[in-house]
Formats: structure tokens, sequence, C-alpha cells
């Protein structure tokens, strides 16, 4: 026999506990609620953090590539499509004396048509530890040293083998380091410095090993394949661009503010997208839940009239509705959340690729963060949405109430 | 005295017309007592037992519990009121169905905040009523006779002064209305007032006064000689 105070919680729990479909119905709106509040709120986070990633790895201004290549160039950047394509080294020189270049730096690709590393081809960077200042900074967040002949730090998705190498073209390379997650091409791309990359293309177009026409053809000490160029302070993008177009012949330029912009525009629109949905099926649940629970406190109208008549207070019977509605709304909430947390967090790859845009999943305290927010907001929409039918049977004449009710 | 119900009148709008439910009325309930109203529909029997449990405010007059007119206590004060000074026994099956028997007879024991164990004290009521086996089931495994005795019990689980009971026999087959009666005879018998409205003449039987409650108007009758058409 059941000796625990038949508080207002308890009686709401037995309530809703002997009608399973009612609670579980106003429940089902706020789990919808919960799960489009934080897992919009993860997606939208998620994309902005990718794009802030990509932001952070470019570090260069413009970038000059073989014409017509920007395409390819843009390819390495977001999805790391592993690509060859070379021009003179001289054009390095030629671009550093143009008018508003502050630095450039240059770096040499080659991809693997096939590695025992990964189940992709691989994209190979070389880049020049002289001058580089694109990379180093976030190399240097995982390795402080320079990059010797040999050496090679490997991007988030690459698997090293047990003994923490890995071979290209028959050659054992030493991994010194693995970067952080991006969500961009980097995460399946390899760093080495220049020459140890221009050595494996020498020596893997001796052996013919996986190399197409464009490593046959090139000149490779002499090669590289593109310039990352940082523009002076107070100086127009635009103005330095068109003063390297007009100095230097057979280059294409890729203005890292334009490979944003399209992305940054898609975020904006997805972002909107979001927002307006996440309010208006906040508005629309808060309507469909005040509507059920106006249905349902009406059909319960003799059920509270006895609770008055056994001397319940109206401000007990107010708390009675406002109970039933939070128990509701808090389990709502937690499976919706939990709901949500299931699809997207084991399937934020899958997500990225399907989306086409750079994808990095919020950090734990961003997460939390959003799974608060999103918590509160659909908690608040079940007894905010109560407020009505509270006030009505508390104020309802009981021995109306109770007529009504038979 | 437990209640003293003193030149109550309540008077509602039909219209452009205004009549009297219940038309200066005064009773009082003594320990004891097992008073029982009868009167036709419409009558205002049950408009009079709702001004006495504070549920319906009345025109004029006042309901005195503990010298104090019940009409000016606050929702707090009148609930309380209802809870220990009252038991109420509604028309018509008034059991929470989510609840089963022995929790909806402690129900009211918990409603002004009481934290104290009240199973023994529900059990208990069951065994007098005559329904412990039951305490376990919930209401709609019940039938209305065993519906009413939960509906007793839970009016005597806080002890109060009187019961108050709105035609506790309506639904009732004769030998369950018996057993019904008999059991409000020995509330009364065991010093509480007990005041029931209800069509069955029958029901005179077992009280210590009774009234006939015609248009508003409440009049007390010999017992022998009860007019009720």
């Amino acid at each position: 026999m059941s000796a625990k105070p038949m508080t207002i919680t308890r009686l709401s729990l037995y309530n809703l506990r002997g009608k399973p479909f009612r609670s579980g119905s106003l429940m089902a709106v706020v789990l919808i609620l919960a799960f489009a509040l934080f897992g919009g709120s993860v997606l939208s986070a998620s994309l902005k953090n990718g794009l802030s990633a990509l932001e952070g790895r470019l570090g260069a201004d413009i970038a000059a590539v073989p014409l017509g290549y920007e395409n390819s160039y843009q390819g390495i950047i977001l999805s790391g499509e592993p690509v060859k394509f070379y021009f003179d080294k001289s054009i390095e020189q030629k671009i550093k004396k143009v008018d508003g270049v502050e630095k450039v730096t240059s770096q040499f690709y080659l991809s693997t048509l096939s590695a025992d590393c990964c189940s992709v081809p691989v994209q190979i960077i070389g880049i020049d530890p002289n001058t580089d200042f694109v990379t180093k900074p976030w190399i240097a967040e995982v390795y402080h040293n320079e990059l010797k002949d040999g050496q090679m730090i490997i991007g988030s998705d690459i698997l090293p083998k047990k003994d923490n190498t890995l071979t290209f073209f028959n050659q054992k390379f030493t991994i010194v380091a693995k970067l952080e997650k991006t969500a961009t091409g980097m995460d399946n791309s390899v760093f080495v410095n220049v020459s140890t990359v221009k050595s494996l293309a020498e020596s893997a177009k001796q052996r013919g090993l996986g190399t197409n026409a464009e490593v046959q053809e090139a000149d490779l000490e002499n090669s590289i394949s593109s310039v990352l160029i940082k523009t002076k302070k107070g100086i127009d993008l635009d103005t330095v661009a068109t003063n390297i177009r007009r100095s230097v012949d057979g280059v294409s330029l890729v203005k890292s503010k334009n490979l944003f912009e399209s992305f940054s525009n898609n975020l904006d629109i997805i972002n909107s997208f979001v927002g307006i949905f996440s309010l208006a099926l906040w508005i629309l649940a808060a309507l469909v839940l005040t509507l059920l629970f106006s249905v349902t406190i009406n059909n319960r109208k003799k059920e509270f009239s006895v609770l008055r008549i056994l001397g319940a207070t109206r401000r007990k019977l107010a708390g009675a509705v406002l109970t039933e509605s939070l128990i509701l709304s808090i389990t709502g909430s937690v499976v919706g959340i939990l709901l949500s947390a299931i699809v997207i967090f084991p399937f934020s790859t899958l997500i990225g690729e399907q989306l086409g845009l750079p994808f990095l999943l919020p950090g734990v305290d961003d997460t939390l963060g959003y799974l608060l927010i999103a918590f509160l907001l659909a908690v608040v929409a079940g007894p905010l949405s109560a407020i009505y039918s509270a006030v009505k049977i508390s104020r309802t004449e009981t021995y109306v109430t109770l007529r009504e009710g038979e | 005295m437990a209640i003293a119900v003193k030149n109550i009148t309540k008077e509602y709008k039909r219209g452009k017309r205004s009549f009297k439910a219940v038309d200066d009325v005064s009773l009082g309930l003594h320990p004891g007592d097992f008073i029982v109203i009868i009167g036709k529909s419409g009558s205002g029997k049950s408009t009079l037992l709702n001004i006495i449990a504070g549920l319906t405010y009345p025109t004029d007059g006042r309901v005195e519990a503990d010298e104090s007119n019940i009409f000016t206590l606050t929702d707090k004060q009148i609930s309380r009121y209802r809870n220990q000074t009252i038991g109420y026994i509604p028309q018509g099956h008034s059991t929470l169905a989510d609840l089963n028997v022995v929790d909806n007879v402690r129900l009211p024991f918990h409603l002004n905040g009481e934290k104290r164990i009240s199973a023994d004290k529900a059990e208990e009521l069951l065994t007098r009523v005559g329904i412990h086996a039951l305490a376990k089931n919930f209401p709609k495994h019940l039938s209305g006779g065993e519906l009413k005795r939960v509906a007793i019990a839970r009016a005597l689980i806080n002890d109060p002064e009187a019961i108050i009971a709105d035609e506790p026999t309506s639904d009732l087959d004769k030998q369950t209305t018996a057993e019904v009666l008999t059991l409000l005879r020995s509330v009364a018998e065991g010093g509480k007032a007990v005041l029931m409205v209800t069509h069955d003449l029958d029901a005179v039987k077992y009280a210590t006064r009774s009234f006939v409650m015609e248009s508003g108007v409440l009049t007390e009758q010999k017992k022998e000689a009860v007019l009720y058409v």
C-alpha cells in the first residue's frame, strides 16, 4: 500500500499515467519541438564552425594557381579532392614584386591514386618552411618543430599505420603530428616539406607509379602548384588582384573572400531558415498545446470540481494543471533532445557530406549551451500554453463545473 | 453546533425575471444529527448544499462555522473549511479514475499539505464502510454502491464535524440504498452531523430530522407526516 503523501505532483503523475494516449500526444508536441530546436541549433552552429575553420585555415588573401585551375584549388580547400597542377616556380617571385603584395609562399600538390593509408586518394601538400605563413600558425598548434625530410603531418581523417608511418609511392613517412578536425579538405590531406614532396613526385614519375600527364610533363624541380598571397594592410584586395593580373601571365586568382562569400551567403540563408523555422515551430507548438490543454482540461472539469470540493484551493488547481504540463514538457524535451543527439552526433560526417558544406560540430561547452537553450524553450512552451486552461479552471464556479462535468 | 445556516437566500436570474432558488433558509447542524432534505428536482436543495459547502455564494444570509461566516473567508480558508470541517459527498460518481480506492480515500488528507502517512487511516475507513478488499482496485471496477462507500470513506478521512451528501442514493438499487443510508446513519451516531438531500422518501426513516424543500423554502416535517408529492 502506497504510504507517500498524495501531493499535487504525485496526483499529476497518476493522471498522466492513467491517460497514456492523451499524455503521449501532448508530450509528442514538445518532443518534436525540442528535437527541432536542438537539432536546428547544432546544425546551424556546425555549419558556422565549419566555415570558421575553413576561414582560419586559409590564411592567404589570394591564391594564384595555373590558369583555369581555380575550381580545382577550391576542391582542395573544401573537399580535399586530390588535384595536380603546376606552373613555373618563377611566378612566385614575380608576384612578390607586385604592388600591394606583402608576402608570398608557394605550395606543391601531389595526389596519390592509391595509398595504403586511405580508402580515398590523398592530397599531399608540400609547403615551403622558409616562407610559409599559411599553414604554420595551425600546424604550430600540434607540432612546434620544422618539418624535416621524410616527416609528415596528417589531417584528422587520415588513418596512420600502427607504427605511426604511412607509405606513399613506396616511400615510408614518419607521422609527427595529426591536425584537429576542420571539416574541410584539409582533413583528408597530408603535409610535408616541399623538398620531400618533390622527391616523392620525382620518384613516382621515374617509376611510373600512379602519376598522370601533368606530373610526367612537369619540370618538377622548377614547378609549384600555387602561390599564396598576403596583401598589405589597407590596400584593396581587388586592386592587388588587378595588379597581379597585369604583371603576371598564365595565372588564375582565387580570392578567399569570394571562396567564402557563396558559403557565407548559403549559411546566412540556412541560419535564417533555421531561426524562422524554430520560431514558427515554437509558436505552432504553443498554439497546438494551448488547444490540447484547453480541450483536455475541459473534458476533466468534473475531476477538478471534485478536487475543489475536497478542499483544493484555486491556486492548487492551477498548480495541478501547470505541474502536469511541466512534467510532460520536461519528459518531451529530454526525449526530443536525446533523439536529436542520436541522429546528429553519430551521423555528423554524413550530414556534412550531404549538405556539401564544411560541417564541424560545436564543442562540448557550446553544445551544452544549445542543449540548455533548446531545453528551456521547449520546457517553457508547455506551462505557458497551459496557463490559460489553468486560470480558467481555477476561476470557474465549482458547482457549475460539477454539473457540466456530469 | 457544527454549522449554523442563517437566513440564506440565493437568487438567480432567468432572462429578465429573477427567482429564489433558496428562500430565507435557516438550519443548525449538530453532532449526531442525521438531517434529510427531500425535494423535487429544481427545488433548491442542491443549491442549499453547495452554499453550506461554500461552493456557491448566497445572495443573502450567512453560514457559520466556528462562529465565522464562511463567506468572509479567503479562498485558502474556505478551502480548508471544505477540507477539514465538512466532508462532502457529491452527486453521482465523484472518485478520480486514475487513483485506486485507497488513494482516492486519502486524497483529501493531503490536499492541505499534510505530509503524514495516511494509508492506515484510509484502510481503517475502508474496513468501516465494508470495502477493504477493494482498496487497490480502480473506480472503473467498482459498482455504484461501492463507489458511494468510497465517497463516504473519503468524506470521513479528515474527521470532519459534518458530512454533506448530495443525493447519495440516487443511482442505487433498494438494497444498496438501505446499506448506504445505514452507513450514513452510523456516521451520525458516531458523533458527526450528517446532512443529505434526496428524492428518496425512504431516507426519512433513517433521519433524526427531516425537511421538505419546495421552491427554495425549507419546511421541517414531523417524522410520521412527510408531505412529498
